[in-house]
């Protein structure tokens, strides 16, 4: 019972393919974000989606009505589609006030004057703009101008809520608010959203899945736990969170560190499915501990106290892996050995030299 | 190697008092930052340092130079005090190349040719900039443009350098590179360095004492980042070095509950502290362990939200809305994750105590 | 090089830096006094004896009386009347026509943009008196070549146009007016966020309620700053109601005055009569400066992208040729006919002959260029004036800007105001001014000289240096600067390592900016030349007066080739600047 369903979808330009023979269904009432660094298409896609772009490729099928198809020649304009978008410089329009700038595309659709008011009216309340209906987008801060575009999108019903980057302008802590917020917006009306982030942090906490795209390719889609938990490659595992990449050798049952053989065994629980003696792993800074014996010898070459948290690089032969511990836990010193525990590793294979 | 000292000084705009009567003294060889908000007027004395400004009042000396002196009407200009400075903007002349940006100095101060070339090199391999002196600074990555900046105020061997929140436009990752790669070269080379954030991240990474401004300009606290971020002074140092949860306390009938409430809390003030009956107690969200056996204080779970390495919760305490993080790995391994709507327990550590923000009581 | 001093040392460097000290203090006040002066006399006081003259006798009392008597006098009033009705008339065609081109040219899938873009800027190099002296070559009643090719086609007597007249005036004005509406509107409609008509789109609405609801109130500010500057223009404009409204009795303020003046050979009345109405040009460009701010200020919505996106383009699809073609033939009509006209009747041995290759010489170029000892020296004039009065406003405006944007001394506010006067006020009325300031009143007397012109050019592009030199400092960030006082530079050190390199192109910028307009330029010059400083403008105009068709139209040509030569200088210049940063 998928709401929205890409198929085969791929975008040139030129001599460049922004997405490459993407495959995608949205499920109703979720909320989906496309992740991933600039280039890697997630716009793009997201273009496509909302008909501001069509199709070399493939097809955009929402509920069970073709969109946009390259093969069958059919392409809906935007403003037939029923999405509602907003974008990342909050595309408010300056003219009109608040009360008109989520009223004005209502205007356009043979509704009663009742039904207009009545919307705009909740889709204020709800974005906390009903104080200042009357004012105009530049009297008011990024925050509200951003609840504007918001408030216009509520009001319309859509199908498909879209979101371009809609927080990158804004600072840090209204971030945070801002988030909450749509999580809010999305339970109560029941909308699905497509969010487009570079931000993984920001997908993660917002996500119920996501996809998670590089060069126009889709790495891996899945829910933020299961991507942060088990990501299918090296690149996923690096951009999300952080992570600390051990070029490795598996000898008699033994895992150990190309950078330093004698430094001690990294682990001996090998997955079954590795078959390769060459593994790169990979180990988040925060899922490794500090033991007093066993584990892989090193120095604490520097220490960064964050406050909560206390940042090490420990210098393992000539790698340099990151460690993340929480400040009540205790501070070591810098120059001390040190050994580690690996928690949670994840396995990638790599070609003989 | 030099220290500073400011002595009474203060700054005025017209009726603007940007800084009342600030002293302080940076000893030689040390990171010293001025911390705080946007306007509180750090950027100012960074300039008066300099030289930009002059001071409406007291005296600035750098070694045993009185460089500034509102009193006795001296002021060295900027070009004469041997300061290396690295603006916000990095202000690298968009007209000449990498090696013409950082040799300048040694061109203005007429150093011999060979020895100023030599420097040169010198500095700009220290930053990691080898290979890229003939580059024009619009070729450069923002990242770039910051080293050369930076070799740029250390190839004159300055006594002092200056940075004004050197770091601000780059992203985080190389941020924190950055901040790793100051740190470096302070160690190399031993200057004393002053540097100005609003960031407090940044400054208790890299300074070896921290002075903290509020937004009128005061000193609230000068210390060792452990020192500030584990002993804060008063509230607004606490509040300004990390999230923060503050609860207000009354003490009735001799039972600490939450003020205006009836909710008991099992926390103690500490003893030797003034008996007041009305206490703020202030709290780390990763100081507040959820637990499943019974503290005497039930949470109610109002949002989680996963963030990766950490796990990021809403909890009301009554009616008071508290910011709680934990570790997911180890909330994992102790089956200690919550879900929205379930009820938990609280156990806290690390609380600072300071006097209510409604009942003013004086110092401590 | 350390710091530690002894005690005497240090007294000694107490001493000196309380020397410096006051020396510094007193060169950025001098430096002020000095810029205020320069703007005073260059500007303020000619601008300022127009009024006194204006409104007061012989014997310096206030009079109002005389005022109200020469507005009410019927050549007066008439001539003011018809300032106002061209300038409507023009105001309302270059908007309608800016407008619509912009919008042709900037948002739908017409064919050759790139080149229409370019070619519509074209009117505003060429001289306007010039295209008027074609025109009337194409369209006077009698002997105009179009008309007279029309009477023997169709066989009828009267002409097919009469190009003398309001009429005439405003289409010609129009055609050389427009592209300030036309860049104002398509730089706005190509610099708008796509976002905003995005954002309409999805929600429902289509295009063409989105450029009529969305897209034109948000460019509104433009069009009518656009419409403001093509009103000031026209009204200020002496050059085409010259050629085509004095002939039949048709005057507006500049043309009005020039007759006066020179009718009366400088009598007093005339004088006064002139000043009257050069007043009311002033208080007139003040009135619509103010209001292009207002609107400015208050409209100019942050519309401007951050990401380049195109912005969606309308198909025109049935309609495509037909206007594609339409902008063709306006083109080629306004700025191709009469350009070429004007090369083809220079290069007739006699007027009035039909324009075949047979009838057409070089010899009228040569000798203009080489033998006439009157249009040599026009032409020499022309170029030292421009060329001396370009460097040395570019340097004085250097100077003045610097003051404004970067010192920090009480007192700049003069500086700012002094340096916004002029950008308005009319070429008549400066030339006027100048007349009363510099024929002997404070004791210099240049009237009839080159000083005089020398002197009008520096008042009337002051206000252009002033902004582009401006924009270029502010450009340079002070940090720039302090970076350099760091390192161990002096003040004036860091003006010549950083700001003088940095601000070169702003220069160049302004240098060419006055040097250009001041070459072809003829409202000011017409009434400050004497017998052996003729202009090149004033030479192409007095030439026309006095009937030599050809030779007028010669000479035109060679100002239009070096015109244009200069523009692609400049801009050669310009852009390879720009990749320096």
């Amino acid at each position: 019972m998928s709401q929205v369903n890409l198929v085969h979808v791929t975008k040139r330009f030129g001599k460049v393919t922004a997405v490459n023979d993407l495959n995608l269904e949205i499920r109703e009432g979720e909320c989906f974000s496309f992740l991933g660094p600039s280039g890697c298409g997630k716009t793009t896609t997201l273009r496509m989606l909302a008909g501001f772009e069509d199709l070399d490729e493939g097809e955009v099928i929402v509920g069970n009505k073709i969109f946009s198809s390259s093969s069958k020649k059919i392409y809906v304009s935007p403003e037939k589609r029923n999405f509602a978008m907003v974008f990342q410089a909050f595309a408010v329009w300056p003219h009109l006030n608040v009360y008109n700038n989520v009223a004005f595309p209502l205007k356009h659709r043979r509704l009663s004057r009742t039904e207009i008011s009545e919307r705009v009216e909740r889709a204020l309340l709800y974005t906390s703009l009903s104080k200042v209906k009357e004012s105009y987008p530049n009297e008011l801060s990024g925050g509200q101008q951003q609840r504007i575009a918001l408030a216009r999108a509520i009001a319309l019903n859509p199908t498909v809520m879209l979101l371009d980057e809609p927080l990158s302008n804004l600072d840090p802590k209204l971030r945070e608010e801002m988030r909450f917020e749509i999580k809010d917006l999305q339970k109560r009306f029941g909308l699905t959203i497509v969010f487009v982030t570079h931000d993984q942090a920001e997908a993660m906490a917002i996500s119920d899945r996501m996809l998670v795209m590089s060069e126009g390719v889709a790495q891996q889609v899945d829910t933020p736990m299961n991507i942060y938990n088990h990501p299918t490659n090296k690149f996923v595992c690096g951009f999300i969170g952080l992570s600390n990449f051990i070029p490795a050798l598996i000898k008699d049952g033994q895992v150990i560190t190309e950078a330093d053989p004698e430094a001690g065994v990294i682990t001996t629980q090998i997955p079954s499915e590795i078959k390769a003696r060459r593994v790169t792993l990979a180990c988040r800074p925060s899922e490794i501990d500090f033991v007093s014996e066993g584990g892989v010898r090193g120095v604490i070459k520097r220490l960064a106290y964050l406050g909560e948290i206390i940042d090490y690089r420990v210098q393992v032969g000539s790698l340099e892996i990151r460690l993340q511990k929480l400040r009540r836990r205790g501070v070591l010193q810098e120059g001390a050995t040190c050994f580690l525990k690996f928690n949670r590793l994840h396995w990638y294979e790599e070609q003989e030299a | 190697m030099a220290e500073v000292k400011l002595e009474n000084i203060s700054k005025h705009y017209g009726e603007h008092r940007v800084i009342e009567n600030l002293n302080i003294t940076v000893k030689e060889g040390e990171c010293f930052t001025f911390l705080g908000p946007s306007g509180c007027g750090k950027t100012v004395i960074l300039r008066l340092i300099a030289g930009f400004e002059r001071p409406t009042n007291g005296e600035i000396f750098i070694g045993s130079s009185l460089v500034s002196s509102a009193e006795q009407k001296i002021h060295l200009p900027p070009e004469e005090r041997k300061i290396g400075v690295v603006f916000q903007d990095y202000a690298v002349w968009p007209h000449k190349t990498v090696y013409e940006n950082v040799i300048y100095p040694l061109k203005i101060q007429r150093i011999d040719k060979n020895e100023a070339k030599q420097r040169t090199m010198q500095a700009i391999t220290q930053v990691g900039l080898k290979g890229l002196e003939k580059r024009l600074p619009y070729q450069l990555s923002g990242g770039q443009q910051q080293r050369v900046a930076l070799a740029r105020a250390l190839v004159s061997k300055p006594e002092i350098m200056l940075l004004d929140e050197p770091l601000n436009n780059l992203d985080a990752k190389l941020r924190e590179e950055m901040r790793f790669e100051i740190k470096e070269l302070q160690r190399e080379i031993g200057v004393t360095i002053l540097y100005v954030t609003h960031d407090q991240e940044v400054a208790l990474a890299i300074s070896d004492r921290i002075a903290i401004f509020d937004h009128t300009g005061h000193v609230r606290q000068i210390g060792a980042p452990r020192e500030i971020y584990e002993k804060p002074a008063d509230k607004y140092v606490f509040n300004f070095m990390g999230v923060s949860n503050f609860i207000p306390l009354e003490i009735k009938n001799g039972a600490t509950i939450i003020e205006d409430s009836n909710i008991p809390v099992a926390l103690q003030p500490p003893t030797g502290k003034k008996e007041a009956l009305r206490m703020l107690a202030a709290c780390r969200p990763f100081d507040i362990e959820l637990t499943r056996e019974n503290t005497g204080m039930k949470g109610e779970v109002k949002r989680v939200t996963f963030l990766g390495a950490t796990m990021d919760y809403r909890i009301n305490l009554g009616e008071k809305e508290l910011r709680i993080q934990q570790d997911t790995q180890e909330a994992l391994q102790n089956n200690l994750l919550f879900k929205e709507g379930e009820d938990c327990f609280l156990k806290f550590y690390n609380v600072a105590w300071f006097e209510s923000q409604s009942v003013e009581m004086g110092v401590s | 090089m350390g710091m530690i001093q002894t005690g005497k040392n240090r007294k000694n460097l107490v001493f000196s830096k309380r020397v410096a000290d006051l020396k510094k203090f007193g060169a950025a006040e001098l430096v002020l006094i000095l810029s205020i002066i320069v703007l005073v006399v260059v500007v303020a006081i000619p601008i300022l004896l127009i009024f006194w003259n204006a409104f007061t006798t012989a014997d310096g009392k206030f009079n109002i009386k005389d005022v109200i008597w020469i507005l009410s006098k019927p050549e007066t009033y008439q001539a003011l009347l018809n300032s106002v009705t061209i300038a409507l008339g023009v105001t309302m065609l270059s908007t309608i026509l800016g407008v619509f081109f912009a919008w042709l040219v900037t948002r739908t899938d017409l064919p050759f943009k790139g080149a229409m873009k370019l070619l519509f800027i074209v009117p505003f190099m060429l001289p306007s008196f010039i295209g008027a002296m074609a025109w009337k070559i194409l369209l006077s009643p009698r002997g105009g070549y179009i008309n007279v090719f029309f009477k023997n086609l169709l066989g009828i007597d009267k002409p097919l146009f009469n190009i003398y007249g309001m009429a005439g005036i405003i289409i010609v004005e129009t055609m050389y007016l427009f592209p300030f509406v036309f860049l104002q509107v398509s730089g706005a409609l190509e610099r708008m966020d796509p976002t905003l008509e995005e954002s309409a789109q999805i929600s429902g609405i289509d295009l063409f309620t989105i450029t009529r609801k969305i897209t034109f109130p948000l460019i509104t500010p433009s069009i009518i700053a656009g419409a403001l500057l093509v009103a000031l223009y026209s009204l200020s404009h002496f050059g085409v109601p010259a050629i085509l409204g004095t002939e039949v009795g048709i005057y507006n303020i500049p043309t009005l005055i020039y007759q006066k003046i020179y009718a009366s050979a400088g009598s007093f009345e005339a004088i006064r009569t002139g000043t009257v109405l050069a007043s009311i040009l002033v208080i007139s460009a003040a009135i619509i400066m103010y209001l292009q701010n207002l609107v400015l200020k208050k409209g100019r919505y942050q519309i401007i992208a951050g990401k380049s996106m195109r912005p969606m383009l309308l198909k025109l699809r049935g309609f495509k040729i037909p206007l594609l073609i339409f902008s063709i033939l306006y083109i080629a009509v306004t700025v191709l006919l009469p350009t070429v006209t004007v090369f083809l009747v220079g290069a007739l041995k006699t007027y009035g002959l039909p324009l075949k290759l047979k009838h057409m010489t070089l010899e009228n170029f040569k000798y203009i260029l080489f033998s006439w000892k009157m249009t040599k020296d026009a032409i020499k004039n022309s170029v030292v004036l421009s060329l001396g009065a370009a460097f040395v406003t570019m340097l004085v405006g250097t100077m003045i800007s610097y003051v404004i944007v970067k010192m920090k001394v009480k007192g700049k506010f003069i500086l700012e105001f002094l340096g916004m006067l002029p950008f308005s006020v009319p070429g008549t009325v400066i030339a006027l001014g100048v007349i009363l300031t510099w024929s002997g009143r404070f004791g210099v007397n240049l009237y009839n000289t080159a000083g005089i012109i020398f002197v009008a050019y520096i008042a009337r592009y002051m206000a252009f240096a002033l902004k582009s030199t401006s924009a270029a400092l502010e450009q340079v960030h002070d940090s720039l600067e302090e970076a350099s006082r760091s390192c161990g530079a002096t003040h004036w050190q860091a003006l010549k390592h950083i700001v003088l390199p940095l601000i070169k192109p702003g220069m160049v910028a302004a240098f060419f900016l006055i040097f250009l307009p001041a070459l072809r330029e003829l409202t000011t010059s017409v009434l400050l030349y004497g017998p052996t400083t003729r202009t090149i403008g004033v030479a192409i105009y007095a030439l026309n007066e006095d009937g030599e068709t050809v030779y007028a139209m010669a000479l035109a040509s060679i100002a239009l080739v070096i015109i244009v030569l200069g523009e692609i200088l400049i801009r050669k210049i310009t852009s390879t600047k720009e990749g320096n940063g």
